[in-house]
């Protein structure tokens, strides 16, 4: 690691040898089989990119396992997030489809989509609240704090919305 | 190697060869920045700015080579400091000069040279030493770092750089490899 980030590109080679499967085993002992494998692949990507950043004074491994931890991280969030939109989506399909004609289950789903499109632009702190609201749950915190979140995450949705569909 | 590993082997070398490419580049802009001081003084405003747009991409050119190459980046900046600071401080202040020419300027740019060389002979005894890379790296960037103060003098500061790069140098290394 010392060599490659010196400059030497012979010790490119031995690096990615000794280090692709220790960063695949790390990842798949924190991720599902599907995401571990990119995440992995993202993680050595990082490592190489940052090489001559390298320490000499630091212990190789750690350093790369430190990089594949941020991945796994990032993974977990992407993961939730499609968890969470996934289950926004059927919850309003399901609200839809209770009786309701072709063209209703049509404009059902475009407002859907204009939705997640808006969605999307808020942090996720203000998604998980909206998400909860909805379900008609609430975390564990008092009720005059959660209704404000709401009310603010719905601020900024209306905020996104008008951004967007000038509505 | 299956052919997917290949696909991400070159992805990673990519990936590598970037890095190295924006880490050189964000010292080569540092260098060039603190060089780029000499535009404020200096007489020949395009012919200074290519200069230092030279120094800064032959800075990042070295870093990201790496190695010797790149060990001999940093004795090339001191060494460059003396024939680079002198002139440019000489036109600032005036000393000797008229408004649009300084005659002291070549003789300010040989002693700055000579200076210069030997700062950079001495700096032989650092790892790569022995490597013509270090050398290569080393004496380009003292004369294009050097070139920068001397171009208010013309084609004389340069010339006299070169001299007294060569004068301040070779000694030394004579009395290293005696």
């Amino acid at each position: 690691m010392t060599a490659l980030a010196a400059g030497d590109r012979q010790a490119f080679h031995p690096v990615f040898v000794s280090l692709w499967p220790l960063l695949k085993a790390f990842t798949s002992r924190h991720l599902p089989p599907a995401d571990a494998e990119d995440a992995a692949q993202q993680a050595l990507v990082n490592v190489m990119s940052r090489a001559t950043e390298y320490d000499p004074e630091r212990d190789a491994l750690p350093w790369a396992l430190g990089i594949a931890a941020y991945e796994i991280r990032t993974a977990r969030r992407k993961s939730q997030r499609r968890r969470e939109e996934r289950a926004l989506a059927e919850d309003l399909e399901g609200r839809a489809a209770a009786g309701a004609s072709p063209e209703d289950l049509a404009l059902a789903r475009d407002l859907e989509a204009a939705l997640e499109e808006a969605l999307r632009d808020l942090p996720e702190s203000d998604r998980e609240t909206l998400l909860l609201h909805a379900r008609g749950e609430r975390p564990d915190v008092a009720g005059a704090t959660f209704r404000k979140r709401v009310e603010r995450a719905l601020s900024r949705l209306r905020g996104a919305w008008r951004q967007k569909h000038g509505l | 190697m299956g052919s997917s590993e290949s696909v991400l082997q070159a992805r990673g070398r990519r990936a590598y060869e970037w890095g190295r490419l924006r880490w050189g580049s964000k010292r080569a802009i540092l260098v060039a920045a603190v060089a780029g001081s000499a535009l404020l003084t200096c007489t020949n405003l395009a012919a200074t700015s290519g200069c230092v747009l030279l120094l800064a991409l032959l800075v990042t050119a070295l870093l990201w080579r790496g190695q010797e190459f790149a060990e001999g980046v940093r004795p090339g900046l001191v060494a460059g400091l003396v024939p680079f600071v002198l002139p440019v401080v000489s036109q600032a202040t005036g000393y000797f000069c008229s408004a649009t020419v300084c005659l002291f300027l070549p003789t300010v740019c040989v002693a700055g040279g000579v200076v210069g060389g030997a700062a950079l002979g001495l700096q032989g005894r650092r790892p790569f030493g022995d490597h013509l890379g270090f050398w290569v790296a080393a004496v380009s960037v003292t004369a294009v770092v050097g070139s920068v103060g001397c171009l208010m003098a013309g084609l004389a500061g340069i010339a006299g750089l070169a001299v007294g790069l060569l004068l301040g140098a070779a000694p030394v290394l004579v009395a290293r490899t005696a």
